[in-house]
């Protein structure tokens, strides 16, 4: 893709297809009139049929629906947990939004606590909120992650990447630690490990792997592995 | 036309340096420089804001080297910048927030150079940052000698010596998001000096271009 700055109009690069009818402008891309604006500064990129977006690197995380993400709750509020997720205003999770709770059963979570949960409601104009429950009214691995464990933060693009089916960090991390982890969408992660020196270990390794290709993410594992071995 | 103080022309830039992503802990960060008229801006945002808002806020902060940020002329400076990026930064995207832009004036001399800079430090930080932006501006410094010729660039020694000396924003639409003039100038004067202005910040803006491109090549190669 070409790199763009914010203010540039790629209608023509967008409206190239003459058979498409429809055309998708995702995070970065703005319609305005007859203009497809540039707001945010990247990578042009495009999925076939018709979808553009721009690939950016960040920071600072900007609640969207139907993103896993790591808050730390702040307190209560009536009915609901404050949780704070890295975006400009604390988010808020009903008490009701976990496995088997009911007005009689509260679940235990105290300010303090890292939870994983799922936005459900995100928009600009309102308080996200979030859920802790999947549309069956099952866990699927969220709520409270207790035992230990190390969250820390990491840019927006790292995350992406740590996702991506290709990348080999965490099988071959997996190889001689294993570990446990939660990825959210706001730059946070959590590992636990066995011990603290492996969990340290752990994170070091994912935020160094920021600006790593496959090989040399994976010449970085067998290094580590022989230094925890005692080598 | 004969050669000014440091062997340039008259339609001469100073040599350009910028690099993005400097400092560590804030949200974005870049640092501009025409040789050594240099300033370096961290951003922080969008963020809580501290007095509720409808709309999102923004705050400038202009430190200079020796560490003044309450002096008249680093508040009048963080008001132009405040102005200038009020039409830049999509507000409306954000609301309910706050953007936190500290620029710090990393030289003494020459202030109108240094709002240039300073214009495009921030710029570069912005986007940096990832912040929505609608545009893209730039800003150079153009001064008018005492033979009425129009002269880009000028050093802070030069520029002592001219009739009048101009900072020029312009976007990569082409529209002027500000003139900060100072000197004796007439009309005619101005209207040179806007097409100067305008064709120099298009430079800028292609400098300012190729730092995004590379960082983004540079980004890419280890995206898998």
């Amino acid at each position: 893709g070409s790199v763009v700055v914010p203010g540039d109009d790629i209608r023509s690069l967008v409206d190239l297809e003459k058979e498409q009818k429809q055309v998708i402008l995702g995070p970065g891309l703005r319609r305005e009139g007859e203009r497809v604006l540039v707001i945010k500064p990247g990578l042009l990129r495009r999925k076939d049929p018709g979808v553009f977006w721009i690939d950016s690197h960040a920071k600072r995380y900007v609640a969207q629906r139907g993103d896993n993400v790591l808050g730390v709750v702040l307190g209560k509020a009536g009915d609901m947990f404050r949780v704070d997720i890295g975006t400009s205003e604390p988010a808020c999770l009903s008490y009701l939004a976990f496995e088997g709770a009911t007005k009689k059963n509260r679940p235990n979570v105290n300010p303090g606590d890292v939870v994983y949960s799922k936005l459900l409601v995100a928009s600009r104009d309102m308080e996200a909120e979030l859920v802790c429950v999947d549309s069956y009214g099952k866990k699927a691995g969220m709520g409270v992650l207790d035992g230990g464990g190390l969250m820390f933060n990491v840019p927006l693009h790292t995350v992406r990447k740590l996702l991506n089916p290709d990348s080999v960090l965490l099988t071959t991390l997996g190889k001689n630690i294993p570990f446990e982890i939660a990825v959210g969408m706001n730059g946070r992660v959590w590992v636990r490990a066995r011990s603290v020196k492996e969990t340290i270990c752990l994170a070091n390794a994912i935020e160094c792997s920021e600006y790593m290709t496959n090989q040399q993410i994976q010449a970085m594992c067998s290094k580590l592995a022989d230094v925890l071995a005692g080598f | 036309m004969s050669a000014r103080y440091d062997g340039r022309m008259n339609n001469q830039l100073r040599p350009q340096k910028a690099s993005q992503g400097i400092l560590f802990k804030a949200d974005g960060s870049a640092r501009f420089s025409f040789d050594k008229t240099s300033a370096l801006c961290a951003i922080h945002g969008p963020l809580e804001p501290r007095y509720p808002t409808v709309n999102s806020n923004l705050i400038v902060r202009v430190i200079t080297s020796s560490g003044s940020l309450t002096s008249p002329s680093t508040m009048s400076l963080a008001a132009t910048l405040r102005r200038i990026f009020s039409n830049v930064i999509h507000l409306p995207f954000q609301p309910r927030s706050e953007i936190q832009v500290a620029v710090t004036l990393e030289s003494d001399l020459g202030e109108f150079a240094l709002l240039a800079s300073s214009v495009n430090a921030i710029m570069l930080a912005l986007m940096d940052a990832g912040v929505a932006c609608t545009k893209t501006v730039a800003a150079v410094c153009i001064g008018i000698n005492r033979e009425g010729k129009v002269v880009l660039d000028p050093g802070a020694e030069e520029a002592k010596g001219l009739k009048s000396i101009h900072t020029f924003a312009f976007d990569n639409h082409d529209k002027s998001h500000m003139v900060f003039s100072s000197g004796e100038f007439t009309l005619n004067d101005m209207k040179i000096s806007t097409v100067t202005g305008g064709a120099a910040c298009r430079m800028v803006l292609g400098f300012m271009r190729n730092v995004v491109t590379q960082k983004a090549e540079r980004d890419q190669k280890c995206l898998l």
